[in-house]
């Protein structure tokens, strides 16, 4: 296992463990897993072995939310690190302040919140403590969750009584509340700073969507603050570890035998200021190959590099709708499966062959099979559009894929 | 051996199978259904007709043994259950008795009569291809979609059914058909003149086993287990469907609204001449792709297919039940008339909204409408009542529970331009339905009523 190091000298693994797509019972993930969400219980015994598998292995960054996993996230992973063997100081654990409903503004429901998670994760302290996702939703509402409240005050004060050890922040969104941050960074003295970084981030998140700031600004400017940063979405929900073929075509003739994801992790792990890539692993098998990826991991040379802009490029070309699957938007009041719908889209851009009118709807059927969850039950309200971490523009995305579908079926039926 | 040993068998599996497959989805056999006599008579197909009665004339009842798909599955009942004597027993010709031609004479005119006064879908319960196809539908659509559950069709299906099979392989013969089928009335009428009589008429020796017996009745609902079983199974595998999954918001079908007309398929045309040619044989039903037409469950139209928009709406370039109806009760629409035709007109209904009951500015009406009929103008979703086709997306997808906020009421007479002329489409009543008409006005008149 390849470490880097905290300013105050703390060994961290590079791969980190993110327990947002936990596996369930039925074998999907708690937080939807390509083919929709699931509602089953979480595999808490099948959670344990891979957090102790992941602890054999040298891993020891572990990151949650209270709102992840139907708020079930930080309570398993509690148990799966108490009955693990590992004693508290082998580990790390990063939770979040994750405030997100106007219910939740008052400093009290923070520290309310903040209490529950050590209660969940049997602590008395958090290593790495994250605002959570600031700029979603605008800057304003970046300022009611954490400044006008106090709650920004309200950590730093942890922080000096070592309950929190390192104060940092999540970022997608408003570029104005990274900006602040950045700007305020003498007053708060940021730790680390969690941001989406890949390959197609690196140099396109401005492309995929004008109102983000690509990787590549993002790092480089925490860098010049040194400013340790972790990657979230290295492998962006897991499109960038499926088979598709237009990243098949770019990068299996350099290596066939390296899976898809590996390019992905080596690619984040080349930059030295990056101090842990957050990965989701659901299944065992995604943890066997990403530790296999990580000891050690081999940074990428400048030939790589370019390769990897290729790829990242050729995905871009597939137009495909930036959605990592992470479930923010859920529970839709109106009961659509929004990251299902987005996903079926996105499965037949990236499939090499073209279905046909009638397969299509057979796999839309097959990805959604409740009627009453598909694209065509959007009432367009938008209240999914202030949830989303990648600001897309939900409904419309789920009306172009509703027309489409009946398209497709005027195709179909004919 | 006799060769129409080996010809009715094979024809009848030919018919059989064309005709099951047909109901199951495939879709280019479905044109044997017009092969059928009571869909070919109302449909006026003259020389489907003349060919059936020019067999008719040449070999007695050929129809009945080797095309009518009830009379072959008669035939193998009873064959199953009495290989040896089979061919007797299933015998479709014989010495009338009084008794017996009272019976189905009078079954024959009542069909007439309920024709010809708008209710095919009650001659339609005694049509021998209709009361198969009414039992093909149950079986579950290919797609894995479900349309609604029609509990009472089921039942009336699945009892006619099992009852005149049950008859046949209980050894008592082809009850059903010397008693009671209106085609078979028919066909007798015509046997009497062939050249070539009934090859089982030869070796019938009049045993008049066929004949109804007191216990025959009896042995006929003594299945009622089998059948209960048959309808609990079906509502079960209907329930498993639709399981709601604990992470997601839950979700809930719609009830039907209550229509002032109920919406007809596209090329039924006028109402009545629908009613009157329609003999509720599901075809429709089952070859229609987006779910959305069902059978009626009202009395006066039981079986008579009809919009339910609730699993599905109609789409525009679709001409699947017009293409398919083998009694031309729909009238065939080419693509071009098809996106014109008017089958309704949606209403909405304020109270019922969640503009005003949850104060969400849905739009799902207004963005589903295919012919942009819909503008929500003022917080109001007016339709455009001229450019409305009826189709139901809106009332598809709204999201107001328990009834949806804007429904679609039937057309008197549905209307769809003619490319050729441009003028708007009333459906003419063709030769048979012109004289069916008149019969019923000229008795309406004498009665009065």
């Amino acid at each position: 296992m390849t470490y880097r190091f905290t300013a105050d000298g703390q060994k961290v693994s590079l791969l980190g463990y993110g327990a947002m797509r936990l596996a369930t019972v039925d074998g999907k993930h708690a937080n939807g897993w390509a083919a929709g969400a699931s509602s089953a219980q979480i595999d808490q015994e099948l959670m344990n072995r891979q957090v102790k598998t992941l602890l054999d292995g040298g891993v020891n960054y572990f990151d949650t939310s209270p709102a992840y996993c139907r708020g079930e996230s930080e309570r398993r992973l509690g148990e799966a690190l108490a009955k693990s063997g590992y004693a508290r100081k082998d580990y790390f654990i990063a939770t979040k302040l994750s405030n997100f409903a106007p219910r939740q503004y008052p400093l009290d429901e923070a520290k309310k919140m903040f209490e529950n998670s050590l209660k969940f994760l049997r602590t008395d302290y958090v290593d790495f403590y994250l605002l959570h996702s600031i700029g979603n939703g605008g800057f304003e509402t970046f300022s009611k969750r954490y400044l006008e409240n106090g709650a920004l005050d309200w950590c730093c004060e942890q922080r000096e009584k070592r309950i929190i050890r390192h104060l940092g922040f999540s970022f997608h969104g408003d570029p104005k509340a990274f900006e602040w941050c950045m700007k305020n960074h003498g007053k708060y003295k940021w730790d680390f700073c969690q941001i989406q970084m890949n390959y197609v981030d690196w140099r396109h998140a401005k492309e995929v969507n004008e109102r983000n700031l690509n990787a590549e600004y993002l790092y480089k400017t925490l860098t010049d603050l040194k400013i340790p940063v972790v990657i979230m979405e290295p492998l962006l929900g897991g499109r960038l570890a499926r088979y598709n073929w237009a990243l098949a075509h770019e990068l299996k003739p350099r290596d066939p035998a390296a899976s898809l994801a590996r390019w992905a992790f080596r690619f984040g792990g080349t930059y030295p200021n990056v101090l842990t890539i957050l990965s989701g692993m659901t299944r065992t098998s995604d943890i066997t190959e990403n530790l296999a990826t990580f000891s050690p991991l081999k940074p990428c040379n400048g030939d790589e590099l370019v390769a990897l802009e290729n790829a990242a490029q050729a995905l871009l070309s597939l137009n495909t709708i930036p959605c990592n699957n992470c479930n923010y938007c859920m529970p839709c009041p109106y009961g659509l499966d929004i990251p299902a719908i987005l996903t079926f889209k996105n499965t037949l851009l990236t499939n090499k062959t073209k279905l046909s009118a009638k397969e299509s709807l057979a796999l839309y059927r097959k990805t959604i099979p409740d009627g009453l969850r598909r694209a065509e039950r959007c009432t367009g309200c938008r209240r999914c559009n202030p949830h989303c971490p990648q600001q897309i523009d939900i409904p419309k995305e789920i009306a172009d894929i509703d027309r489409m579908i009946d398209g497709f079926k005027g195709e179909a039926y004919r | 051996m006799k060769a129409s040993r080996l010809v009715v068998p094979l024809v009848a599996l030919v018919f059989l199978s064309a005709t099951t497959a047909a109901f199951l989805g495939v879709r280019k056999l479905t044109f044997v259904a017009g092969f059928q006599l009571f869909p070919a008579i109302l449909a006026n197909a003259w020389i489907v007709l003349a060919v059936i009665a020019a067999v008719t004339l040449l070999f007695g009842r050929f129809f009945c043994r080797a095309m009518c798909p009830l009379g072959i599955l008669q035939s193998v009942a009873n064959w199953l259950f009495h290989p040896k004597t089979a061919v007797r027993r299933v015998c479709t010709r014989l010495p009338e008795t009084a008794a017996q031609r009272t019976v189905r004479w009078t079954v024959f005119a009542a069909a007439v009569l309920c024709i010809a006064f708008g209710y095919g879908a009650w001659a339609g319960l005694v049509d021998p291809y209709a009361i198969y196809g009414r039992v093909l539908s149950l079986v579950p659509s290919g797609d894995g979609e479900a349309g609604p559950v029609r509990l009472e069709l089921a039942i009336v299906a699945i009892a006619t059914f099992t009852a005149i099979i049950v008859t046949a392989a209980v050894g008592k013969g082809r009850i059903w058909c010397n008693w009671v089928c209106p085609a078979g009335t028919l066909f007798n009428l015509v046997a009497r003149f062939s050249w070539r009589k009934d090859s089982v008429i030869h070796s019938c020796g009049n045993c008049r086993r066929c004949f109804p017996q007191a216990p025959v009745a009896a042995k006929a609902t003594d299945d009622g287990v089998t059948r209960r079983d048959a309808i609990r199974t079906m509502a079960t595998a209907v329930a498993a469907e639709k399981l709601t999954d604990g992470g997601f918001a839950d979700v809930s079908l719609p009830g039907s609204p209550e229509r002032k007309l109920s919406v007809l398929p596209p090329g039924a045309g006028k109402r009545e001449d629908f009613f009157r040619r329609c003999i509720g044989c599901q075809l429709c039903v089952k070859s229609c792709p987006a779910h959305c037409l069902t059978a009626s469950m009202t009395l006066a139209h039981f079986g008579q297919p009809e919009m339910d928009f609730r699993f599905g709406h109609c789409i525009l370039d679709c001409t699947r039940c017009s293409e398919v109806c083998p009694t031309r009760a729909i009238i065939r629409l080419t693509k071009d008339e098809k996106r014109t035709a008017h089958v309704g007109r949606a209403i909405w209904r304020k109270d019922l909204c969640i503009r005003t009951t949850e104060g969400v500015n849905c739009t799902a009406c207004e963005r589903k409408c295919p012919v942009g009929a819909i503008h929500v103008v003022e917080n109001v979703p007016v339709v455009d009542a001229d450019a409305c086709l009826g189709c139901g997306a809106c009332e598809h997808v709204c999201p107001a529970r328990p009834m949806p906020a804007i429904a679609v009421d039937g057309l008197e007479t549905q209307r769809w331009t003619t490319p050729s002329d441009g003028t708007a489409f009333i459906g003419p009543p063709n030769a048979l339905d012109a004289a069916l008409a008149k019969i019923a006005g000229e008795t309406r008149a004498e009665l009065q009523i």
